[in-house]
């Protein structure tokens, strides 16, 4: 195993991530280009107000009629209010087409994450999901609504501001562009250097920190058992102080981009003075002219900010973003379609499978299930039983082998999900009648589950009634019956309930199974005993084969464990 | 990487004034509070974004100072003069803004660091919480989302006493120029706060439902991946993610009525500095026409009022939004550190170190009738009960619950005499589904406290010699996050050994075999005794194996309950 023992899911590149944004937008470009024109609108009004106030200095200094002044104040006023409007309304459309992306990406990202291989998310660990889910879809949806009218109104103002330089004297704009440009272009370049690797750090800072909470908090009986609230309390802080010190880097970047852009804003400034001096002393110029000059640069300084700053927001956004659509082009991690047995139930030869290079689970294995057979699997744990039948349900693939069909897999972690009973049943049927839901749970004994208060919609999971973990098991036979799949693999589906129910629920196992092909992993031999054929397994092999009554006959591993079984029960 | 050193994090966390938390603590105290909290680095930023705002507002002062001394007398030395002053106040607004923006966010992490403590505290409190705890995906979101935003409400006293000291200085060199322009900025400015204000009313609310429905999708998101298996098992992915859809519609259909609420609030403030600015503009031009202003000063008079758009837009709009989503977060913070604790009552006496006697009499709950049971010192004992009966006990014996009628225990003192912790670690009750951690097993196991010879008598006795011949890297081998690179039956063990390990004076074990093998446990059952050695053990389990290494056994299963295996 290597030192680095977690891997994470993959980034996307950037070229992934536009054409996810495209494929969000498709149908809507109307809307884009109606948002686009409203902020460009909005732009153009928020204009008026320096074009008045320079034209102002001109009605004083020419000592036009008063009449003028008012006019102007009311086009300050008009262009106010157009500006809000069209402002507004643009923010608004622009806003709502973000988060619509937003949302069908998480979406798409969810889907893809839940169809992810097992062995993917096992090795990434959920936490890495849930923070991509949670956190940066988070950062996105904050900065989307600053980005995209910044990028749209300012390049706008900028434009018609320094056309607006070049009309007063194209010497003011030639000299400020030629000194400011260069300094922007650095900055930005200084910036793109910088910037990303610091944004990367302090997502996944923020990926560890939600892993060791997540992770207390769903083991929280087992911290307070063994008194470990305190060093679980102190990795949890550690992660959520190495994302401040992260973030206080970031802002460190940010600081240094807008120290460069101060620098920019001076040297302009001083053009204009400069070149104010020299037009106004070699009788080309005017004072006023100089004056309105310095306005309109002034003005710029507002959008030029806001545009260099959604640069360090499209930065952080991206790597947010990279993170999200990673999931969904999580490619590599695409399982094979299977083929379909031919006479069997499921068919899976020479199968080879480890967890980690070099070191096989399984090793040659071979198993066959006719189309009603119920075969149990058996074997001290660690054998490879549980792999084997992840294997045959098709949520593992093997490294080689050919494996034929695939199934239901009940495994001994129940989850109950949070949500109505019918909620938790209906996850394998969308749809089912309430008479198909209780039909379900009935043929699996769960009675006592549809005499809960409110039948079918009562809440249970992690905010509602709490299921015992019989009726939690119940509860995930009934869904196989629901399901009805041609096989259906149960791995210890019993086990977790402890003993004192186990009568029912090997009842209700078989009851899951009847018609059907079952594999069944079980170490309660009883119920072993009772499958239409037992398969031993040790180390990642197949040891024995055969019906009960001619193993438990047989000299073997499974005879040894057999009478170990009895002793004390009959 | 060439980084500036100046100012960063230290390596721990910068300390913080306490915050107060109690029963009736509301979220706008709260908010109030955590703005008070970080004063060390808040009194710093103030300042130093105060001189920024002021060397911000110089600039159209400067330049206009500028304008009429040189360009217009066409003197170089006070051109260069006028440059040099120029370049000074842009050193001063610059580096000012640097330190006074990091002292801010060193206040910020600050703040949440402490914050996050609490809520991690409260999460993880001995003491549990009365009745359920809600979805981790839930507690996940106001650990990491609500505690940031509430956290930032540090920065509504910083950044907006910048913005504010600009417009009071514009407004006094206003007053200086003419005092009807100085009153409308000073009278003016209060009065578009208060309009801000109102208008930020319908933001607020919107920002509190869709933080809700956006913390209703993520925790959606958590407990439909925690279900991970389940769903993959049965091919159940795609309808989980329809329904992972419908929460992310919900939160979407938030964050729409939010953006229409976000959009009208920057709408009106925007026409409301814009209509401000005219009304200026209107007074300056007719005091200039009538000769009160010289163009000079009509120049900076303009200058100036298009510079307080600026900070004007950014005063109301950041503080009040940061506070609006701080008093949203603030709620949800609260509804974790405001949590009850469980209720049974604690003392502070700690149990005696070594043996002990385990005395219920009489004890009453829901599911448990008047039960009488000791376990001697080194004695083995083994019970069978019924889910719920054991599931009562095992929340007696952990002091999480106390008895309707009755006495629990130890050493001849009642359980609510001691402290929690101390007697935890004296009598150890493993939870039925006991979750293992991202770690080694060695880490897992030893917990970091028991010694090395204690870990590896308990692997021993729990069996797990062949999980560590088979595991890549031995001890050091990574279980991953809740143990899922170990099968079931292996977890299960796992957990086994690290109770052995602890050697606590009393171990409480319900099923510990549930998932192991019959041949497994029957050599675990030959061993626990003997790992136990003259320390107290009570077994739940109606495993036969395990029940015939204890020294006698209890049934508590009601007679007429039929007999489960033949």
């Amino acid at each position: 195993m290597s030192d680095d023992t977690r891997e994470t899911l993959p980034l996307a590149t950037a070229a992934q991530v536009r054409s996810e944004v495209r494929l969000a937008l498709k149908g809507g470009t109307w809307k884009v280009v109606g948002v686009v024109v409203l902020l460009t609108l909005g732009a153009t009004a928020g204009l008026a107000t320096p074009w008045a106030l320079g034209d102002l200095v001109d009605v004083v200094a020419e000592s036009q009629g008063a009449e003028r002044i008012w006019l102007l104040a009311a086009t300050i006023a008009a262009g106010a209010l157009f500006a809000a409007l069209f402002d507004g309304l643009g923010q608004v459309g622009a806003t709502r087409l973000v988060e619509r992306v937003l949302a069908s990406t998480r979406e798409r990202m969810v889907a893809r994450g839940l169809a992810l291989p097992r062995a993917a998310l096992e090795r990434a660990g959920a936490g890495d999901l849930v923070s991509r889910a949670g956190d940066d879809v988070a950062v996105i949806a904050e900065s989307a609504p600053l980005v995209v009218p910044a990028v749209t109104g300012s390049a706008f103002t900028i434009a018609t501001t320094v056309v607006g330089i070049a009309v007063l004297d194209w010497r003011f704009a030639v000299t400020a562009l030629v000194l400011v440009i260069p300094v922007y272009v650095w900055t930005l370049r200084w910036h793109r250097r910088n910037a990303p690797q610091v944004y990367e750090a302090e997502r996944a800072a923020m990926a560890t920190r939600a892993q060791h909470l997540l992770a207390s908090l769903r083991g929280i009986e087992t911290v307070h058992a063994f008194g470990l609230a305190r060093p679980h309390g102190k990795r949890i802080l550690l992660a959520s102080w190495a994302v401040s010190i992260w973030s206080v880097r970031a802002r460190t970047i940010i600081n240094g981009f807008f120290a460069r852009i101060n620098l920019a804003e001076f040297l302009g400034m001083s053009s204009i003075l400069v070149v104010g001096f020299w037009l106004v002393r070699e009788g080309q110029g005017s004072v006023g002219a100089a004056t309105t000059a310095m306005l309109f640069f002034l003005r710029l300084f507002g959008p030029i900010n806001e545009l260099m700053f959604v640069v360090d927001e499209l930065q952080s956004s991206l790597a947010s973003m990279r993170r999200i659509v990673g999931v969904i082009h999580a490619d590599e991690y695409t399982a094979a379609e299977r083929p379909q047995p031919q006479d069997a139930a499921a068919d899976a030869s020479g199968i080879r499978f480890e967890y980690v290079p070099g070191h096989p689970v399984l090793d040659g294995v071979s198993l066959r299930i006719g189309p009603t057979e119920t075969v149990a699997l058996v074997g001290s744990s660690g054998a490879g039983k549980s792999t084997l039948a992840a294997i045959v349900a098709g949520v593992l693939d093997p490294a080689a082998g050919r494996v034929a069909g695939t199934a239901a897999l009940v495994t001994q972690e129940v989850h109950v999900f949070d949500g109505t009973l019918r909620e938790n049943l209906d996850l394998v049927k969308p749809g089912a009648s309430d008479a198909e839901l209780e039909a379900a749970l009935r043929r699996v004994g769960a009675e006592s589950l549809l005499n809960l208060p409110e039948g079918l919609d009562t809440g249970i999971g992690d905010r509602g009634t709490e299921l015992t973990p019989a009726q939690a098991q119940s509860l995930a036979l009934a869904r196989v019956v629901l399901l009805d799949p041609p096989l259906a693999v149960l791995d210890e589906a019993t086990s977790e309930a402890g003993s004192a129910d186990s009568a029912a629920l090997d009842h209700a196992s078989a009851a899951a199974l009847d018609g059907r092909a079952g594999l069944l992993v079980a170490h309660r031999l009883d119920q072993a005993a009772r499958a239409d054929r037992i398969v031993v397994m040790e180390k990642g092999r197949i040891v024995e084969e055969g019906a009960h009554d001619d193993l438990a006959a047989a000299d073997g591993p499974y005879a040894r464990a057999w009478s170990l079984w009895t002793k004390g029960r009959s | 990487m060439r980084l500036p050193v100046l100012l960063q994090a230290p390596a721990d966390p910068i300390p913080v004034r306490p915050i107060r938390i109690d029963a009736d603590t509301t979220p706008r105290r709260l908010t109030l509070r955590v703005m008070a909290a970080a004063p060390r680095q808040i009194w710093p930023a103030s300042i130093l974004l105060v001189m920024h705002q002021i060397g911000e507002s110089l600039v159209p002062v400067i330049m206009g100072f500028a304008i009429d001394q040189a360009v217009a007398t066409g003197d170089p030395v006070r051109l260069a003069l006028c440059v040099a002053l120029l370049g000074a106040d842009f050193a001063l607004l610059s580096y000012s803004y640097r330190f006074g923006s990091r002292f801010g966010l060193l206040g910020i992490e600050a703040v949440q660091h402490r914050l996050r403590t609490l809520v991690a505290d409260r999460l993880l409190d001995p003491k549990g919480v009365k009745g359920r705890a809600g979805l981790p995906g839930v507690s996940l979101s106001i650990a990491s989302s609500d505690v940031t935003n509430l956290a930032r409400a540090v920065s509504i006293v910083p950044w907006p006493a910048g913005e504010l000291a600009a417009v009071l200085l514009c407004g006094t060199v206003l007053m200086v120029l003419s005092w009807e322009l100085g009153l409308i900025v000073l009278l003016g400015v209060p009065l578009l706060l208060f309009i801000m204000d109102r208008a930020g009313g319908p933001l607020r609310r919107r920002s509190h439902d869709q933080s809700a429905l956006a913390g209703e999708a993520s925790g959606k998101a958590a407990d439909l991946l925690a279900g991970y298996r389940v769903l993959s098992g049965l091919g159940a992915q795609a309808a989980a993610a329809d329904r992972y859809r419908k929460a992310s519609r919900d939160a979407l259909d938030g964050s729409l009525h939010a953006a229409g609420a976000q959009g009208v609030y920057t709408g009106s403030m925007n026409l409301a500095s814009g209509l401000f600015v005219a009304g200026l503009a209107l007074v300056a031009g007719l005091r200039a026409w009538n000769g009160d202003l010289t163009i000079g000063q009509l120049i900076t008079v303009v200058g100036l009022t298009q510079f307080i758009m600026g900070p004007l837009g950014t005063l109301a709009k950041n503080a009040g939004t940061v506070w609006a989503a701080a008093l949203a977060s603030a709620e949800r913070v609260l509804s974790i550190l405001q949590l009850p604790p469980h209720d049974a009552a604690h003392g502070t006496a700690i149990p005696e170190p070594g043996d002990g006697k385990l005395s219920l009499a009489g004890v009453r709950t829901a599911n448990l009738d008047g039960l009488d049971l000791d376990v001697a010192p080194g004695e083995c004992v083994g019970l069978r009960a019924a889910p719920a009966a054991a599931a009562d006990l095992a929340a007696l014996l952990s002091a999480s619950a106390e008895p309707d009628a009755g006495t629990v225990t130890w050493q001849g003192r009642p359980f609510s005499e001691y402290d929690l912790e101390a007697l935890r670690r004296t009598v150890l009750v493993v939870p039925h589904h006991a979750a293992l951690f991202d770690g080694t097993i060695l880490d897992n196991v030893g917990l970091l406290t028991a010694d090395r010879a204690a870990v590896d008598k308990a692997l021993d006795a729990a069996d797990c010699a062949e999980i560590i011949d088979a595991a890549p890297d031995g001890l050091q081998t990574e279980v991953g996050e809740d143990g899922l690179r170990l099968s079931g039956g292996q977890r299960q063990r796992i957990a086994l050994a690290r109770a052995l390990a602890q050697e606590p004076p009393l171990l409480v074990l319900q099923d510990p075999t549930t998932a192991v093998d019959s041949v497994t446990e029957s050599r675990i059952a030959e061993r626990l005794r003997e790992a136990r050695g003259t320390r107290s053990t009570l077994l739940i389990t109606d495993a036969p194996a395990l029940l015939a290494v204890c020294d006698r056994v209890v049934d508590l299963r009601t007679p007429d309950l039929p007999e489960e295996t033949a």
